[in-house]
């Protein structure tokens, strides 16, 4: 052991220094190669809402394909409010938002900012009524009183009236609901808020609601998409709500609900674009604030009332990042709403009318690039 | 002698950054709630509800639930980890002791999503069909009262979090009652004492400080937990004596509501629960400091 650690070091100094150098040397000539490709590649980076991220983070993918390798988009979903927020210090490229900017985030903003929808959305509501075959019909007036306490029994006159061919049990409605906040809970308050006058008085619209009294130990709070269905399967007479690209991806059968025009929709492509179409004509200006603006509780006879764009948030103004960048950001968005519409559906988003791709593309046109392109 | 000063210089600044860390987290938390205590001032510390909609905020319902939850699985994992340490320590042959300390670490080290998992398919539905009807015989015990309809709640929870402190307690408190010195229990077998008699007057007197320390360990574990916690406590913000009705964390609700909290005051006031569950958790490790301070002291 003596003799051989002596020889040991020494070989360790004759052999590890050459290299040692020679590693050195070559990172230093792989760096170089390195920084000189990274001189034509663009890095967009994005975040907000978590409902879009499938979506984004696969036109990410395609789009790098489409570009050659040179623009790079980095989406992270962090949640809209940090979205937002990091979009308004322009800490990053865009941000990704269920709910259009409240006054409150606009007043922070640094200039106008724009809402450009990429995909629609829909909440559908989930349950679990063991041993009964038929499709469960609702209407705003029933969810809402499920989900303020005011019904507390499946067998609810009201319930009964709505599926008269379903022998509706006499078993008390475990509630379940988001406990985090989220997009998806916004839209269904959003549209209990615009089909009852008790829920927009006593609780109104927000990513997030506190439970009435009325409803008591018969409620639960779950984390995210995955959370609510975990509970709506564990417990037998339960009802909740969730995504429906979450309800198709786990196959989960949903009920149906009555529109404005009273007929019973299920939320597919159709009834959704429906939906956005019959809002064409109360679509904001590119340069106004979203905020209130909403699809849901659309009229039209085959619009499926709970349903909602989500929006992609950018500065008007890009002068103040480099100008291949606001180019290349600016191509992207374009390729998104054109090329890039065809990846929505296989991944269970709904694909935005034609009348709105081509207002999209009529703000995008509207954005500043460059210091010296006066407007 | 240049390079001793040196050698001196960086680690005293290594050290001192842990004082700037600590000095940095109470200035930005403190900063950034500053909102909320304007507006509600000491009474968010007590205010019984929480509205988002309504920008009406207070911390009671979380800060009850952190600490019913976190000090009662405690109360049981103290109790279990005792026994668990003595046996392993004192009366297990040593191949078995092996065996067992490794499957303890083993459990230690299983991540707490999947242990909230385990609660949500489990537990849950365990204290919903069973659990909660051998209770019912103590249901005149305001804890035992009414009923749980989805098995979410923090009793739930509190089986939760002894499961996942008590591998971390026992192993240390085993650890400690190891380094007693055989020669003081040898001398009180040697006057006749029962094993038990030398567990209670030699070892655990003798091996209180790391005992207690494992318990502040824990303790710190069960009051930080987040994601097994929120699987299954049903995160209501209610204050109920029955520990079958849900409740709520602060740990939870700041996960919770954290990313999509978009207005000021909403923000301010989840930074703002954050800032009372670093008070909360950092007194308890205060308290747990004094009492091995005396106990040291005494010692000597």
């Amino acid at each position: 052991m003596n003799l051989l650690a002596p020889s040991g070091g020494d070989l360790s100094h004759r052999g590890v220094l050459p290299i040692l150098f020679l590693v050195l040397f070559s990172s230093a000539c792989i760096g170089e190669n390195g920084e000189k490709k990274g001189g034509e590649r663009i890095v967009i980076n994005g975040a907000g809402a978590s409902f879009p991220y499938p979506l984004i983070a696969k036109w990410a993918e395609e789009y790098k394909k489409v570009s050659r390798g040179r623009v790079i988009v980095n989406y992270q979903s962090i949640g809209s409010g940090g979205g937002i927020r990091q979009m308004i210090e322009r800490s990053i490229d865009f941000g990704a938002s269920d709910v259009p900017m409240s006054p409150e985030e606009y007043t922070k903003a640094k200039g106008t900012v724009l809402h450009i929808p990429e995909a629609i959305g829909a909440v559908v509501i989930i349950y679990n009524l063991p041993g009964i075959k038929g499709r469960l019909k609702l209407d705003g007036e029933a969810i809402s009183k499920i989900y303020l306490g005011e019904i507390d029994r499946w067998d609810d006159p009201l319930l009964k009236k709505l599926n008269p061919e379903i022998d509706l049990p006499s078993e008390r409605i475990v509630v379940v609901k988001r406990a985090d906040s989220s997009g998806t809970t916004f839209i269904f308050t959003d549209y209990l808020s615009s089909v009852s006058e008790r829920w927009s008085k006593e609780i109104g619209r927000g990513k997030n609601f506190p439970f009435t009294k009325e409803i008591g130990d018969r409620g639960v709070q779950a984390k995210g998409n995955e959370g609510v269905t975990a509970a709506v399967k564990q417990n037998p007479y339960s009802i909740g709500y969730v995504e429906l690209t979450y309800a198709i991806q786990n196959k989960l059968v949903h009920a149906l609900l009555m529109n404005r025009e009273e007929n019973f929709v299920e939320a597919n492509l159709e009834t959704i674009s429906s939906a956005a179409l019959n809002y064409i004509e109360e679509l904001p200006e590119w340069n106004e604030s979203w905020y209130g603006f909403s699809i849901v509780n659309a009229p039209g006879e085959r619009s499926y009332p709970m349903s909602s764009f989500t929006y992609i948030l950018l500065y008007q103004d890009l002068s103040y990042m480099p100008e291949e960048k606001a180019k290349a950001l600016v191509d992207f968005l374009e390729w998104v709403l054109t090329e890039g519409q065809k990846y929505c559906e296989p991944l269970g988003y709904v694909p935005l009318p034609e009348e709105v791709v081509k207002r999209n593309l009529e703000a995008i046109s509207k954005v500043r690039v460059s210091e010296d392109e006066g407007r | 002698m240049r390079g001793d000063k040196l050698f001196l210089f960086l680690v005293s600044f290594f050290a001192l950054l842990i004082v700037l860390l600590f000095v940095l987290f109470f200035h930005q938390l403190l900063c950034n709630s500053i909102p909320t205590w304007k507006r509600f001032g000491l009474s968010f510390v007590f205010g019984k509800s929480w509205n988002p909609l309504r920008n009406d905020f207070g911390a009671l319902p979380f800060l009850y639930g952190t600490i019913l939850t976190s000090t009662l699985s405690l109360l049981i994992s103290v109790v279990l980890s005792l026994g668990i340490a003595v046996f392993l320590s004192e009366m297990a042959p040593p191949r078995l002791r092996d065996v067992l300390s490794s499957l303890i670490e083993l459990i230690a080290a299983i991540p707490s999503v999947i242990i909230g998992l385990w609660g949500i398919f489990y537990v849950a539905p365990f204290v919903r069909d069973h659990l909660q009807y051998w209770l019912e015989p103590l249901s005149f015990i305001p804890f035992f009262s009414g009923r749980s309809l989805t098995g979410l709640s923090m009793l739930t929870a509190i089986i939760i979090l002894t499961f996942m402190i008590t591998p971390i307690i026992s192993s240390i408190m085993k650890e400690s009652l190891m380094m007693v010195p055989e020669d003081l229990k040898e001398a009180l077998y040697s006057l006749g004492a029962r094993r038990y008699e030398v567990m209670m007057k030699v070892c655990i007197p003798y091996a209180k400080v790391g005992i207690l320390g494992g318990v502040i360990l824990g303790y710190g574990r069960a009051v930080g937990e987040t994601m097994a916690v929120t699987m299954v406590i049903g995160n209501s913000p209610v204050i109920s004596a029955s520990l079958l009705s849900p409740g709520y964390t602060m740990a939870a609700v700041i996960a919770n509501e954290f990313t999509e909290a978009t207005g000021d005051l909403h923000l301010s006031s989840l930074i703002a629960v954050a800032f009372i569950l670093l008070v909360v958790s950092l007194s308890m490790n205060l308290i747990g400091r004094v009492v091995i301070w005396k106990w040291q002291k005494q010692s000597l």
